[in-house]
């Protein structure tokens, strides 16, 4: 009885790392997403930190 | 971040023209969208770790620009500037510690997330994750100390030493997986043995190494023109 509580709690927790499914492996595509995201935004962060310092510098402050 | 580097016998400075976005930025920002398209919509599904393993395709490239790259650079940049004493290797060697930090911080942070779903833990202390973070520790370090030192000449002189010594990390971080019993698997691509990936999955992943290695250089390239606009700057308001 403790068993389907516990999976219930660990699925609520995260639904992508414990739900079972009947074949093949879970979904954790949200995690590859997330994966990207944030790869993404660090990159074009740092692109557009880059570009401020250099338009900062030619415009001389 | 600091604002000149070791320099006392400039000739007259003038000002070069620095454009920030440029065709080897450009280039380089298509092959990485192009490599995760590719990726994340034409390369198969990992049978035991489901989509999460597509995280391979920016982590493992993260780390081999970052750690192996941007502190071979660094290594390289700080002990030559400690021979030769010439500002350009100073302003190198900063801008890879840089970029390299960017670099390494994807890897720890792209690293837990992919960890979550196949260890059922976002972090663990075993050797070769806490050594890597102690490298990112470090490297964040060697910014911190260019910034705290007003002296151009001791600024470069001790970031010098620092950046060198920090860099003989790699190799160890290198071997942990080899030296130590941990969780981070042993490598898959480059070992004595066949790659442990199907043909299409390591196409992808060399298409995307030489992605991210070119967005290395990109950002490299962009980060030392930027030091060296900054610091022709500094040099033209001194004299």
């Amino acid at each position: 009885m403790s068993m389907p509580i516990m999976m219930l709690l660990a699925a609520a927790q995260d639904t992508v790392a414990y739900v079972t499914k009947p074949s093949g492996p879970p979904d954790s595509s949200g995690y590859m997403w997330a994966g990207y995201a944030v790869t993404a935004l660090a990159y074009g962060g740092y692109i557009a930190l880059m570009l401020r310092r250099i338009a900062r510098s030619n415009r001389g402050q | 971040m600091a604002s000149a580097s070791a320099s006392s016998s400039a000739p007259t400075p003038t000002l070069p023209s620095v454009r920030g976005v440029d065709a080897l930025l450009v280039l380089s920002v298509a092959l990485v969208i192009a490599a995760s398209v590719r990726a994340i919509w034409f390369t198969p599904v990992d049978a035991m770790l489901g989509a999460a393993q597509k995280i391979f395709y920016l982590h493992v490239p993260a780390a081999i620009a970052g750690l192996y790259i941007a502190c071979g650079l660094l290594a390289i940049a700080s002990i030559m500037y400690l021979w030769i004493k010439d500002e350009r290797l100073d302003r190198l060697a900063e801008s890879a510690a840089e970029v390299g930090l960017l670099f390494m911080g994807i890897v720890l942070v792209t690293g837990p997330i992919w960890a979550r779903t196949s260890w059922g833990t976002w972090w663990v202390w075993e050797p070769r994750i806490t050594s890597t973070l102690f490298l990112w520790l470090l490297v964040l370090g060697y910014l911190v100390l260019r910034g705290a030192v007003e002296s151009p000449e001791n600024r470069a002189r001790l970031s010098a030493v620092m950046g060198s010594l920090a860099a003989l990390l790699v190799p160890f971080i290198h071997l942990t997986v080899k030296l130590f019993r941990g969780l981070h698997p042993q490598p898959v691509v480059i070992k004595p043995e066949k790659p442990s990936m199907s043909g299409e999955m390591l196409s992808t992943f060399g298409m995307a190494s030489i992605a991210f290695i070119l967005l290395f250089f990109a950002l490299l390239r962009l980060r030392y023109r930027w030091a060296t606009l900054r610091d022709a700057r500094a040099a033209l308001e001194n004299a």
